[in-house]
């Protein structure tokens, strides 16, 4: 019966569509038509951004922080104050809440863009302390 | 002389903190246009089409890599698999049918992941959806058990060892297909 060979779902599931079509596939190759090619690509597309939009789902439900892990560390002072920032005040308000999407969404690109520039790290790690004095000022103003 | 090199570097710092904060301000500002942007030019946002069933579910997996070794070895990547409150797993398809419906390829894809994921000692729901962005809508979709996927997993292997005759679509499916010529003849 073959059962070393290892076989893909779609490949499987191409035997519901047409057992005929799987037996020429093997035989001459799978060719599609210009039509199917098309359909193809545009659901590639499609299907990218139904991936990015899961993948910043997923972020969103992690408690990870990429850029600030990125430049201070995962369990560092300023990452924590960081969290405490997104989880009781960003994440209270739907602006804040699609902010934080954004930049789950963002921000993995970004982290592996900033590893390929000199000193990229030291400037948002600047920035990230000055905005954490502004947000600790606040905090002490209320 | 000291004391205003001092003052100097001060100043500077401060001057590159200012531009560094309003910089850094106005990058995240870009990054939440464009993600605005892009999703109001999506065709479905998740929040669109989940159904009530995932609302409370965790998303533990995107093109997630499934494989199953054993009686018969399958590898498959599933769109997305999620994991209710009481601890069992959904599988989520993605479909570009131009149709609000569940065809049985699809209902068969879940049905295997399914089997894969409980044959690897995975508890599952009985059911999974087919989104369909077209229609900002996921269809549930009641899911083969083992004993029906096992089946037609025997039957796969019987038709590529050549040891069953294959069944042959007569209907409208083979205007697209790349062998047409070679039925017909």
């Amino acid at each position: 019966m073959g059962r070393s060979k290892t076989w893909s779902v779609t490949e499987i599931v191409a035997a519901e569509y047409c057992e005929q079509k799987v037996l020429h596939d093997q035989r001459y190759g799978n060719r599609p038509t210009r039509e199917a090619q098309r359909a193809m690509r545009d659901g590639q597309r499609d299907h990218d951004r139904f991936e990015r939009d899961g993948l910043a789902q997923q972020a969103g439900q992690d408690s990870r922080c990429y850029i600030a892990t990125a430049v201070f560390g995962g369990d560092a002072i300023e990452t924590n104050e960081l969290r405490d920032w997104r989880d009781n005040w960003l994440s209270l308000h739907s602006a804040g809440r699609a902010f934080i999407q954004a930049y789950y969404w963002a921000s993995p690109t970004l982290v592996k863009l900033f590893a390929h520039i000199p000193g990229a790290n030291s400037v948002i790690r600047t920035i990230l302390r000055g905005f954490l004095r502004l947000l600790g000022g606040r905090n002490h103003a209320a | 002389m000291l004391h205003k090199l001092a003052d100097l570097i001060n100043m500077f710092n401060l001057v590159t903190l200012d531009r560094l904060m309003i910089g850094g301000s106005a990058l995240f500002v870009l990054i939440v246009l464009i993600f605005w942007i892009t999703r109001r030019k999506g065709r479905s946002s998740d929040a669109a089409w989940l159904p009530p069933e995932l609302q409370g579910a965790r998303l533990i997996g995107v093109e997630s890599d499934l494989s199953l070794r054993g009686e018969f070895n399958i590898n498959g990547r599933l769109d997305r698999l999620y994991q209710l409150e009481d601890g069992r797993y959904v599988p989520v398809e993605r479909k570009n049918h131009r149709q609000a419906r569940v065809f049985s390829t699809d209902k068969l894809q879940l049905s295997i992941y399914r089997y894969i994921l409980e044959c690897n000692g995975h508890p599952v729901a009985p059911y999974g959806f087919v989104v369909l962005p077209h229609f900002n809508h996921a269809m549930k979709t009641k899911l083969y058990d083992r004993d029906y996927v096992r089946n037609r997993l025997k039957r796969y292997a019987l038709l590529r060892a050549g040891q069953i005759d294959p069944k042959r679509e007569s209907n409208g499916k083979c205007t697209k297909c790349s062998h047409a010529n070679r039925c017909a003849a």
